[in-house]
């Protein structure tokens, strides 16, 4: 499990180096008090939720797959790294969403700190749906038709967040806690689902 | 012991049917999967891995029971195209591996690449097809492996490197706690290093002899049709009309005294079989 997530990480790190400056720009430029929309503090967090599933099909595509299927982790191991890179990543980018925001009010930026640990929270919340959807939808369809999937979705993530803080329905002050929190108690079971049944995808799947 | 029992391994595609399979690999022998290309070598050792889903059948390794965990740890694996990400180097290749497999020797990886002259640094992408090649056969052989499976590890390979190649294969076999499952078409690769050899046509095993066996038994006979066509029933196992008369693969031990019979290799027995083969003159395993 250790080196095949040493190796998810070394690979995202080759790979997407520039994804996560660009990511990180987002954030700066969402911490700012002179944006007042929220898309760049949501898309990052949001969009860091895709790279696990597009990840699987990447290893597909380059045999990756093949290849791990003849070293010691089982089917199941495999797909549990995954998710958890995708719990890791998730987290990482909320607590680099909140680091910037801790900056920013330390140089004395007007930053409204409890708001935007509420919409980074609702980030990873939605980021952790997304890769609950996405994940089974990998493992059933495989490299090839899962790229129209992931781009379907990756769609969607840019569209929906732009046009949620765009039109002003999501607002920093607007996000009661305990709305936040039930997303959070529907979304483990959500995820856990889908940890299951991607297993029991990949467990069938003939490469 | 068998590092291998494979039994009734069955695999059905579309357009394609892998027919009950059996055979064994003694411990400390080298057996070469050989066959034409679909012939079903790769979907064989794919289902042995467990990369592919099997059908039917049973398979065994290294003494683990039907339906038990693959003993992965102790199992060495280059496949026709390694799989290994273009970004990732040799060194980044063993970092990872070393996380993978409980009984990785980096010492012994740090060896192979340097005994291959691999560039630990160089991207996997910049490597030439044998370059990678042989990174995927310094990492299949650094966890101290008891079998090693080897699918097309040396097709499309320059001779020089096919050499090395085959050399260390034929050094991992020295101990003979240790096995090779090698599949090819390259035929003059696996005629150097097996004992064993099990052809494969159209997804049925034909036949599985020892490889010297196989060479003492079958002979290449040069005559006439009306020559031919004086031997007994069955002993003939392939022809071909050539300009100069009829060449014919026989079993040597039933040609009648007086006829001159001709050594043959295994690519020649390989080429009777699949393209001039007598019906039911190989029968299925």
């Amino acid at each position: 499990m250790l080196g095949l997530l040493y190796k998810d990480f070394l690979l995202l790190w080759k790979q997407y180096l520039f994804f996560f400056f660009a990511m990180a720009f987002a954030m700066m430029v969402g911490v700012t008090a002179t944006v007042t929309n929220l898309f760049f503090v949501l898309f990052p967090v949001l969009y860091t939720a895709v790279l696990p599933p597009s990840l699987v099909s990447m290893e597909e595509r380059e045999r990756w797959t093949a290849f791990a299927l003849t070293m010691p982790p089982s089917r199941r191991t495999m797909v549990t790294e995954k998710y958890l890179l995708g719990l890791l990543l998730c987290l990482i980018m909320g607590l680099l969403n909140m680091a910037f925001s801790l900056v920013f009010l330390a140089l004395g930026e007007a930053v409204d700190l409890a708001a935007r640990l509420q919409l980074t929270a609702l980030g990873m919340a939605f980021g952790l749906g997304l890769m609950a959807v996405q994940f089974p939808l990998v493992y059933w369809l495989g490299a090839e038709r899962a790229v129209i999937a992931t781009s379907v979705v990756a769609g969607l993530v840019c569209g929906g967040s732009a046009i949620f803080s765009f039109s002003g329905v999501l607002r920093p002050q607007g996000l009661p806690v305990q709305p936040l929190l039930g997303v959070f108690l529907v979304e483990l079971p959500l995820l856990a689902g889908s940890w299951a049944l991607s297993q029991w995808l990949f467990g069938r799947r003939s490469l | 012991m068998n590092a291998l029992e494979v039994r009734d391994l069955t695999k059905h595609y579309k357009n394609f049917t892998l027919d009950r399979l059996s055979f064994d690999l003694p411990m400390g022998s080298v057996l070469g999967l050989i066959g034409e290309n679909g012939a079903g070598k790769s979907t064989t050792l794919k289902l042995i891995l467990e990369i592919a889903k099997k059908d039917g059948g049973t398979v065994s390794v290294l003494g683990s029971k039907p339906g038990e965990r693959l003993p992965k740890e102790r199992i060495g694996v280059v496949m026709d195209e390694v799989g290994i990400h273009g970004c990732l180097s040799a060194r980044d290749l063993g970092r990872i591996l070393s996380g993978v497999y409980p009984n990785w020797d980096r010492a012994a990886y740090d060896a192979y690449l340097k005994r291959m002259d691999l560039d630990p640094k160089k991207q996997f992408k910049s490597y030439s097809r044998g370059m990678k090649m042989k990174l995927g056969i310094a990492a299949a052989l650094s966890h101290d492996p008891q079998l090693l499976i080897l699918d097309e590890a040396t097709s499309g390979l320059d001779p020089v490197i096919r050499d090395e190649v085959t050399d260390l294969f034929s050094e991992f076999t020295r101990d003979e706690n240790r096995a090779v499952l090698i599949s090819s078409h390259i035929v003059s690769d696996l005629e150097k290093i097996c004992d064993y050899i099990a052809f494969l046509h159209k997804g049925r095993l034909l036949l599985f002899e020892e490889k010297d066996r196989l060479k003492e038994r079958c002979g290449l006979l040069q005559c006439t049709a009306e020559e031919l066509s004086t031997l007994p029933a069955g002993v003939v196992l392939g022809r071909k009309v050539t300009p100069y008369g009829v060449q014919a693969l026989v079993d040597r031990g039933d040609v009648p005294a007086g006829l001159h019979i001709s050594p043959v290799d295994l690519e020649q027995i390989f080429i009777f079989m699949v393209k001039e083969a007598q019906p039911d003159a190989w029968p299925t395993v």
